[in-house]
């Protein structure tokens, strides 16, 4: 009996040990955490994995860089000439809009006033010119009445010495008296005095004509000529000024972005925010920031590919336009805040067409280039 | 032969118990502390692991560990991505936040922010909710343990609303991530969203983390990213290493649990060899009686052996058991995680515990070998 528990208590132990190590092993095994290899479910769009590994340039390397979609020449950023209350917004973003095309308006009235002022100034004036054109006919009805009168007078004097010498070939005789011939001596007299006022009046009637018809200047005529046109030019300027308060399109392109409603009052300044912007986004460009580290590398001709964040896949290329002459201090496009970092980047146009890479202006995109530059050739 | 040997062995209870304690205290020692030291010091590339979609991390060449940080250029991500065999890179934001608690109190508070449109950097373990949803505005993710410890005693649920450096931050997944040294709450968010968290600076980027071609090793591209940018790269085993050999080499960790390992080793072999040598010692006469009888050298040493064997198996199995369920039944507490018994520490303490038989029955051996049959008429 007592052997047989000795037995049972061997086996016991022996076996409780296996179960034991048997179920230690099996713990370890349970919680040694695993070494998971995740497979990434989405592929960052900055990595054109496939396209390198099918690219037999690929071994060149890229550049890479954050692109910002633009349109042509930048965002055209449309302000006023005037400060004004805004009475009209003809355009919402994403209108096309023509050259000349009415974007906003604004309170006309007080200038729709002076043109008012203006037109009946002008017109007043027209009215006076014509006045003093009627007026000629009158002048020279008085030149020729003048006339008419000077030639009574000469016709007064020639009588008047006709008789004066008659008398003097009597005189001689002392066929008439001393009175009698002094009589006709004072009358040839007067009738000389006459005829010189009559002469006078007619050149004043003609020097009155020549104000109004002379040649080549008629002095009244081209001063009222000169006020007519001075109230045409106001009138012009009033025009302007009316023409002002509408603002239109410099150029056509599509709308972008409007941040003015009606009612609002417009500063005739430089604004943080801009009332409208405009820019042609057919098709767009893509501004791409290359590192200063990294221009000696770039190659214009070196083909380019674009991606979309949030979208995988083939990148799009795209066409370079032209490199920014300036090296600029680096904005930190990625951040909120738009501080500068302690780099310089080199600013690269590139071109793509909206219906290729389906981007709107201001979104980024990330860029690669081709390194062509004999230092990637070689690595 | 050997069933003599065994029930030599089973027959003294005190002294087979002894002996089996002996070798499973030592074993149960050096498996908990060693356990729990590699689970400490793994803690310090906690970060590293959870990001298993990464193999490539690249920083500040001055950066030793993870927990010091200097921000790289935001243009570097385009300078690592340009490096040939970079499949993709994408930013990784990590910083400390200070957190106030439900309850008003500060904890010290993780902030990783991942890459916007991919979200890689995210721990692969969703406990709640979908992680796309950090996607939305102000939306956060944090992690099972943060949770417990922000929320006090509520179960886990989404739309929690915390206070990241005075913003407001509506938790939209609870994720499980490994444990870190500094601090149990850990929040993820997008990238774009951590800067807003805390913005304090120019510079913002902590690492930049990316992954290699496939057909080249993680380790060869990190040295031409190094080559082209001037940066540190390294791959993500290299940089956990690096990260666990920085706190191996800064504290007193290895020393204090060493120490503590030693002890164990030399308790078990005091006490085993002290035990084994009594043992033999007092069966020295049925050695005798055997030798006696005919029984040669080799034998007798065999059945020694096997007695030492049997103890080792024993004492090694329940040690192990032991020390698997201090593992089992701790981790099931929120503030053990992360500590485990690694296989390799396991078959180590075998080898020890082989080691400390041996060597008792080496020791013990001795005796046998020399034992006079004469002995057992002596009385």
């Amino acid at each position: 009996m007592h052997r047989y528990l000795k037995t049972i208590f061997a086996a016991v132990s022996i076996f409780g040990a296996a179960f034991m190590l048997f179920y230690a092993i099996r713990l370890i095994n349970k919680n040694t955490p695993r070494e998971k290899k995740v497979e990434v479910k989405m592929l960052p769009p900055t990595a054109p994995v496939k396209s390198r590994s099918e690219d037999p340039r690929a071994a060149a390397g890229y550049i890479g860089g954050v692109g910002l979609v633009e349109p042509v020449g930048e965002a055209t950023v449309i302000g006023s000439q005037l400060a004004g209350v805004v009475e009209k917004v003809f355009v919402v973003p994403g209108n096309s809009v023509q050259q000349g095309q009415e974007l906003l308006q604004l309170d006309t009235r007080s200038a729709l006033a002076d043109v008012g002022v203006a037109q009946a100034e002008l017109n007043a004036q027209q009215a006076k010119l014509v006045e003093l054109q009627t007026q000629i006919d009158v002048m020279r009805a008085r030149v020729d009445a003048a006339v008419s009168i000077q030639d009574q007078a000469a016709a007064a004097e020639a009588n008047a010495k006709r008789d004066l010498d008659r008398a003097s070939t009597i005189g001689v005789a002392n066929a008439l008296s001393q009175e009698e011939m002094d009589t006709r001596r004072m009358n040839w007299d007067t009738a000389k005095a006459k005829y010189r006022e009559a002469q006078a009046r007619v050149r004043e009637a003609q020097a009155n004509l020549s104000l109004l018809d002379g040649k080549p200047i008629a002095a009244s005529i081209e001063v009222q000529k000169a006020a007519v046109a001075e109230a045409v030019a106001s009138l012009a300027r009033a025009q302007t000024n009316l023409d002002l308060r509408t603002i239109r399109a410099p150029k056509p392109g599509t709308i972008l972005s409007v941040k003015i409603r009606v009612g609002e009052f417009v500063p005739a300044s430089v604004l943080a925010s801009p009332l409208i912007t405009m820019g042609q986004i057919e098709p767009l460009h893509i501004r791409v920031d290359i590192d200063e580290s990294e221009i000696p590398r770039l190659r214009p001709e070196a083909i380019a590919t674009a991606t979309l964040r949030g979208s995988s896949g083939k990148g799009v290329p795209l066409q370079y336009v032209r490199t920014e002459p300036l090296v600029i201090p680096k904005r930190n496009l990625t951040g909120t805040v738009a501080e500068r970092v302690d780099t310089r980047v080199m600013q690269v146009i590139y071109s793509v067409s909206p219906s290729v890479l389906h981007a709107t202006v201001g979104q980024q995109v990330d860029v690669y280039i081709e390194d062509k530059s004999n230092n990637a050739a070689t690595k | 032969m050997f069933s003599i040997a065994l029930k030599m062995l089973f027959h003294d209870r005190a002294k087979y118990l002894g002996l089996i304690l002996g070798v499973a205290f030592s074993t149960l020692l050096i498996n908990q502390q060693l356990g729990i030291f590699i689970g400490l010091i793994t803690r310090a590339g906690a970060v590293i692991v959870d990001v298993p979609e990464a193999d490539i991390w690249v920083m500040d060449p001055g950066v030793k560990n993870l927990d010091t940080i200097f921000p790289l250029r935001d243009t570097e991500i385009g300078r690592v991505r340009g490096v040939p065999g970079v499949a993709w890179a994408v930013p990784l934001y990590k910083s400390n936040v200070t957190i106030r608690t439900g309850n008003g109190e500060l904890e010290a508070s993780l902030l990783i922010g991942v890459d916007d449109s991919t979200l890689i950097g995210l721990p692969p373990e969703v406990v709640m909710g979908n992680i796309d949803d950090l996607r939305r505005p102000d939306a956060v993710a944090v992690s099972a343990d943060g949770f417990r410890k922000v929320w006090r005693n509520q179960p886990f649920s989404l739309g929690n609303i915390a206070e990241l450096n005075d913003r407001r931050a509506v938790v939209v997944a609870i994720l499980k991530d490994s444990p870190k040294f500094t601090s149990s709450i850990t929040f993820f968010t997008r990238y774009s969203q951590a800067l807003q968290y805390t913005n304090n600076g120019r510079n913002q980027m902590s690492f930049i983390i990316g992954r290699s071609a496939p057909e080249l090793s993680p380790e060869d591209v990190a040295r031409r990213i190094v080559e082209r940018t001037g940066l540190q790269a390294m791959s993500s085993r290299d940089f956990r290493w690096k990260a666990i050999m920085y706190v191996v080499q800064n504290t007193g960790i290895p020393i204090s649990i060493g120490t503590v390992v030693a002890l164990g080793i030399l308790v078990g072999i005091a006490v085993v060899g002290l035990m084994f040598n009594l043992f033999v010692l007092e069966n020295l006469k049925q050695f005798a009686v055997l030798k006696a009888i005919g029984t040669s050298n080799i034998q007798l040493l065999g059945m020694v052996f096997l007695q030492a064997c049997v103890v080792g198996f024993v004492g090694f199995s329940l040690g192990l058991f032991g020390a698997t369920m201090f593992f089992e039944t701790a981790g099931k507490s929120p503030t053990f995680q992360g500590f485990f018994l690694p296989w390799y520490v396991a078959v180590g303490s075998g080898a020890v515990a082989a080691c400390i038989i041996v060597l008792a029955a080496l020791f013990a051996m001795r005796r046998v070998l020399f034992a006079d049959p004469a002995i057992v008429f002596r009385g």
